[in-house]
């Protein structure tokens, strides 16, 4: 009897503690969500901030103000030391002879593109331009040529009046100077002097010329200005300096500029071409073979103040010659595919689509008529800027991957027609070395080296990498940087001939730079995450992406065509054009794998996103996108009016026009929002927010935040937090204004003893927009963009700013954008490697860094409202790849973007669920600042689509106002159909606003807007719980114990 | 009968009825109009649901004739059920608390100009009904505690 009722106690006494312990486990998990009012209550603290010295989450780098400015000044120059490319050497031309004689020609030589101060251009006291650093490294630069153009270009001081503020300044300015806007699609203008108006325009004697030193050698400097809102055209001849008409399009040489290349000629034993530009010139005329050939090339990219310190370091051979080439360099850049779809063709009944008494007005502004012109960006029209379009016809073949894989198949695949004469320059067959000057990724170097892949690693998972060993071997007598290089090639099999999936024969994977001694090798690791091995297939079926059964073939090289003809070589046939025979490497994947990478951030599926995108959805057979099996396919020009569309022949008519009108979503009126309220959390920065709180977004306190957003104040501050985002009422947040530009904070740090920032007039002043995005891109060296990231990252810190629109990741996809030159290349993964880098350092140092302008901005020319129609693939590889490292938190981490003014199809890019929800935070796991392009036109930008599409501020510029903002009647003032009153009654729209900035709130938390350190204390209730829950458990484990053995212990016999 | 009828079978019948009713009362929160109108937890309803299939395998095994090393066995479910059946409720009420405690907040605890808005008679009904699913899981799981302290006589 007594051991059963022990028996029956230790049960009890079992059960009540297991209870005690699962209430102490859930009571915890409760406690835990309402941490600070459990604190109130009871008067303890769970976080501290630290004070003192460690009280910053990010710290500066550099400990004094010339330490910085050193580092910026630093990476400046290795950026002109690594980027150089030297595209042709010969009679040994370069490197050049220690303390010897150059003449520079050009009014590029004397006005390097960028000269004026601004966006591009940081203008420091201590710039150097090109004679400059001739002078500095030792060389005897030509008196009588400088004289002449000293006198032309005469650089001088200025009074100039900044447009947005009306301030006026000192600038520099220059007479005569190269174009610095070339103009959106129209005539250019080339201010090169001619050769026979030299001595006149300098008002010297025209016999100048015979002091010239002849034993000098030349160097002409060829620029080409760019910018914002500027397009060159493919097509319009350019005007001369006289404005007369010439025979020459813009990116062509002008003869004047080849003239000055003769006279140089003619005046100094030898010369080399500098090519100052961020858009691709023709050069076949200088190049080997040409009418106007000359002994040296090099690409010396768009510079800044101290670039040219590196650029003369490698022409002399201080510094082996590394650098390589991000674009292909062709005969005509007409042959380039992408080219014959650039402008806009016009929708042939684009009328179709306005609101007006006809078509029916739009509901959301009745009996008003809205046109449909797509009209300069900067200009606010009462219009959908719908009417115009381009076809991205060539898919992923953009830059070398076309004419790479062109002349692949012309070796490796005859029947797929590569010889056929569609694209050809001349209009015969197509035959790869009349069309390609210089290839992307070749360069060449001052030492002779040899690059080997000896070992690949493919590790298949999810998160995998290639992890590549590349050996290299200097041949040389002294120690150089060389660049590494790895490709790969995808199988291009029967599925993918069937379904429209197209594989280029030769991908560019990763690069590196080393630093490897006189005649001795070494071998770098290079490693690039195994996903961007898989294609995106959008055929029915697949729908994601998928690493293809086949072989994959990898080698190391100096550039793309090196590396497909050594895939020809190990394939067993001969290259026809060039050399390669570096190691080759295969990996065969035994299965097609549709699932591996099938699956984004936290397991979101990937999908098709953007059907909607490619014009034969809407119109089916209306384009053929150019494909390899079959080069013949070469792009027609859809821009013709003979091609144009008709939006009234399509079944989905009435889906097209909601999508050129921005009607995807409509405002609900049957689901009452809830109206915030202060709960009294405040996110001030001297807030504790506890570490588990700022890495998950997931976390209670980030809805709780937001929940107290008014909605007003929700709608108002995503639809005008553009330039600075505003108080909050209720959540007390932090004022943050944004900063400009690719090139680095343009800010101003006024410098005074002690070098503390202060504005002060008259006092020294540094401004850290020192970078040149252009020669980062020829470096190829990720190393190198982590270095400019972190300079730039650390300069924020010191100017205390923290948030700024500081880089360019969108492809390069013709040689005709103005923002080529703040973009990095035609190739998707070298802008994937050296974005994810740039961002990397910036968000080390807790900057928020937003790259622009992702969704396809190809162009200047009508980007406020140009529909752009492509394929998933080419989207998802190709523009979308340039960005995708560098947001992802696990990759560059980066804090911010900053979207296309384009359409993306006919989807406003900034209004596509699709791209900004579905991809960039779904999949890719963003959760930082989404920010539009510029919104001038309350017609195109629609309000409630850009909410929806998570966008966290729309860029409209205005300050001080986070409200809906009051026209008449209290309706917004920008879009007058927005009101509290007609948005609280869709608790959709109201409760995405509040995401929205959730968003926001969250990455300013993560960044340095918010820069003390919290630590974690355990308030005595918090212990208690845990003590109760370890107790409970052990007492309850003891009373089963007890139990149990009392059930299988035999009974004591009664005597 | 006497089996059937003993303390612990007659507390753990209880404990199943409250347990019951309380999942009856939550059925009732999440379908009345008011502030927790819809708003579904599926872990009240699973662990009530093993909580009560647990009280119920009690007592049918504290009935079935069983002798020597199976008994022990029986007996051994039997603790093991006894254990659950209070474990289960209880995680069944905290569960329903924790989602419908930051409710509580807001009707009853929160500013004047949130209460003003929340505070209705609808929402108010509606958070008592709540409390008292909750109380119900808690006075059950308060019954499977003290079943537990009465083990089955086994008549040798």
């Amino acid at each position: 009897m007594k051991k059963r009722h022990l028996n029956a106690l230790a049960l009890g006494l079992t059960a009540t503690f297991a209870s005690v312990m699962v209430i102490s486990i859930t009571g915890a998990s409760i406690a835990n969500s309402f941490r600070t009012n459990i604190d109130a209550m009871f008067g303890t603290k769970s976080y501290e901030i630290v004070e003192g010295a460690d009280s910053a989450r990010f710290n500066k780098k550099y400990t004094t103000v010339d330490e910085m400015i050193n580092a910026a000044r630093n990476v400046a120059i290795k950026e002109g030391q690594e980027g150089t490319v030297v595209m042709k050497n010969d009679n040994s031309v370069l490197p050049l002879a220690a303390n010897g004689k150059v003449a520079l020609f050009g009014i590029g030589a004397y006005a390097t593109f960028p000269y004026l101060s601004g966006d591009l251009r940081a203008g420091n006291a201590d710039a150097v331009d090109l004679k400059t650093a001739f002078t500095n490294a030792g060389f005897t630069v030509d008196a009588k040529v400088a004289e002449v153009y000293e006198k032309i270009t005469n650089k001088h001081i200025e009074t100039v009046v900044n447009p947005w503020t009306g301030e006026e300044s000192q600038a520099v300015a220059y007479s005569v100077a190269p174009a610095v806007s070339p103009g959106d699609m129209v005539q250019f203008t080339n201010n090169e002097i001619p050769a026979g108006k030299l001595a006149e325009k300098a008002e010297v004697s025209a016999d100048w010329v015979n002091a010239i030193d002849h034993s000098a050698t030349a160097f002409v400097v060829i620029s080409r200005g760019a910018g914002e809102g500027n397009t060159y055209s493919p097509t319009l001849k350019a005007k001369d300096y006289a404005g007369n008409d010439t025979n020459r399009t813009a990116l062509q040489l002008s003869e004047d500029e080849l003239g000055i290349i003769e006279l140089a000629k003619s005046s100094c034993s030898k010369v080399v071409v500098l090519i100052n530009s961020g858009n691709n010139l023709e050069l076949g005329e200088i190049s080997k073979g040409g009418t106007h050939e000359v002994d040296g090339i090099a690409y010396i990219g768009c510079v800044n103040d101290y670039q040219l310190t590196g650029v003369v370091d490698v022409l002399s051979g201080k510094v082996n010659a590394n650098g390589k080439l991000a674009d292909t360099f062709v005969y005509d850049n007409l042959s380039v595919p992408a080219s014959r779809n650039i402008g806009g063709g016009i929708f042939k009944d684009y009328q179709i689509v306005a609101a007006n008494s006809a078509n029916g007005f739009d509901s959301r502004w009745p009996n008003v008529d809205i046109e449909t012109g797509v009209y300069s960006s900067f200009a606010s029209r009462v219009s959908y800027s719908s009417d115009s379009y381009i076809v991205e016809a060539e898919g992923i073949y953009v830059g070398y991957k076309y004419f790479e894989t062109r002349y692949y198949d012309s070796i490796m695949n005859p029947s797929f027609k590569a010889d056929d004469p569609a694209g050809s320059r001349d209009g015969n067959a197509w035959k790869y070395d009349n069309e390609v000057l210089y290839t992307f990724g070749s360069g060449l170097s001052y030492l002779e080296y040899d690059q080997e892949l000896t070992d690949i690693n493919i590790d298949k998972s999810a998160e995998g990498n290639i992890t590549a060993q590349v050996k290299i071997t200097n041949k040389g007598d002294k120690a150089g940087l060389f660049t590494a290089q790895l490709y790969a090639q995808q199988p291009y099999t029967q599925h993918d001939k069937d379904a429209n999936v197209e594989k280029s024969a030769v991908s560019f994977l990763n690069s590196a730079k080393v630093l490897v001694d006189a005649n001795t090798s070494k071998t770098v690791t290079i490693t690039v995450p195994t996903k961007y091995l898989a294609s995106y297939d959008a055929s029915e079926g697949v729908k994601t992406y998928s690493l293809e059964q086949g072989d994959y073939y990898f080698t190391a090289a100096n550039g793309a065509h090196e590396a497909v003809n050594s895939f020809i070589k190990a394939q067993g046939k001969t290259p026809t054009v060039g050399t390669g025979e570096n190691t080759v490497k295969s990996w065969n994947s035994a299965t097609d794998d549709i699932t591996t990478f099938s699956k984004g951030y936290n397991g979101y599926g990937i999908t098709n996103q953007v059907d909607n995108a490619d014009i034969n959805y809407w119109l089916p057979g209306a384009v053929t996108y150019m494909t390899r099996k079959d080069w013949s396919t070469f792009p027609k020009d859809y821009t013709l009016d003979a091609n144009a569309f008709t939006i009234a022949n399509s079944a989905k008519k009435d889906e097209w026009i909601k999508e050129f009108r921005g009607q995807q979503y409509k405002i609900q009126t049957d689901k009452p929002a809830t109206e915030g309220k202060d709960l009294g959390m405040k996110f001030g920065v001297d807030s504790a927010i506890g570490d588990d709180v700022l890495a998950n977004i997931n976390d209670d306190y980030w809805s709780k935040l937001v929940s107290q957003i008014t909605i007003d104040e929700a709608l108002g501050a995503v639809l005008h937090g553009g330039s600075q985002t505003d108080v909050l009422t209720n959540v007390d947040n932090p004022n943050v204004s944004q900063n400009e530009g690719v090139s680095g904070f343009t800010a101003v740090l006024f410098l005074e003893d002690g070098c503390t920032y202060k504005e002060q007039t008259g006092s020294p002043v540094y401004k850290f927009n020192v970078h040149s995005q252009t020669l980062l891109a020829t470096s190829f060296d990720p190393e190198l963009a982590l270095e400019w990231g972190e300079v730039e990252g650390n300069s924020g810190l010191w100017l205390q700013r923290y948030d700024l629109w500081g880089t360019g990741l969108t492809q390069r996809r013709t040689p005709y954008n103005g923002r080529n030159y703040e973009y990095i290349s035609e190739d998707s993964m070298l802008a994937n490697r050296l974005g994810a880098k740039i961002l990397r350092g910036c968000a080390n140092y807790g900057i928020i860094n937003g790259p622009k302008h992702l969704g396809a901005n190809d162009q200047e020319f009508k980007r406020a409202g140009l529909n752009e129609f492509m394929t998933e693939q080419k989207l998802r590889e190709g523009d979308l790849r340039c960005f995708q490292a560098a947001l992802e938190p696990k990759d560059g981490g980066g804090l911010a973007v900053m979207i296309a003014f384009n359409r993306i199809g006919s989807t406003s890019a900034c209004q596509n669920v699709g791209v900004c929800a579905n991809i960039l935070r779904n999949e890719w796991g963003f959760t930082g600042i989404i920010s539009t392009d510029m919104a001038t036109n309350s017609y195109y930008f629609i309000a409630e689509a850009m909410v929806m599409a998570t966008i966290t501020q729309v860029a409209d510029f205005q300050t001080g106002d986070n409200h809906i903002n009051a026209g008449t009647g209290g309706v917004d003032a920008v879009w007058p159909y927005i009101s509290v009153d007609s948005v609280k009654n869709d608790a959709t729209l109201v409760e995405q606003a509040r995401q929205n900035l959730k968003y926001q709130l969250f990455t300013f938390a993560n960044s340095a807007v918010f820069n003390t350190k919290t630590i974690k204390l355990t308030p005595w209730w918090e212990s208690s719980i845990k003590a109760l829950t370890v107790v409970s458990a052990v007492l309850a484990g003891m009373g089963a114990i007890i139990s149990i053995g009392l059930t299988f212990v035999p009974a004591k016999k009664e005597d | 009968m006497k089996k059937v009828l003993s303390a612990g079978n007659i507390i753990t019948c209880l404990s199943c009825i409250f347990g019951l009713i309380g999942l009856i009362i939550y059925a009732v929160n999440v379908n009345s109009e008011g502030f927790f109108r819809g708003n579904r937890v599926a872990a009240v309803v699973t662990f009530g649901v093993i909580a009560m299939i647990a009280a119920v395998v009690v007592i049918l095994l504290t009935i079935l004739p069983v002798k020597g090393g199976a008994a022990k066995v029986v007996d051994l479910l039997v603790m093991v059920c006894k254990v659950l059946v209070p474990v289960m409720l209880m995680i069944a009420a905290m569960t329903l608390l924790a989602n419908r405690v930051a409710g509580f907040g807001y009707i009853f605890g929160a500013n004047e100009d949130v209460r003003a808005e929340v505070a209705t008679a609808e929402n108010i009904a509606s958070a008592m009904v709540a409390m008292v699913a909750i109380g119900f899981d808690y006075v059950a799981g308060i019954a499977g505690i003290v079943a537990a302290f009465f083990l089955p006589k086994r008549e040798d």
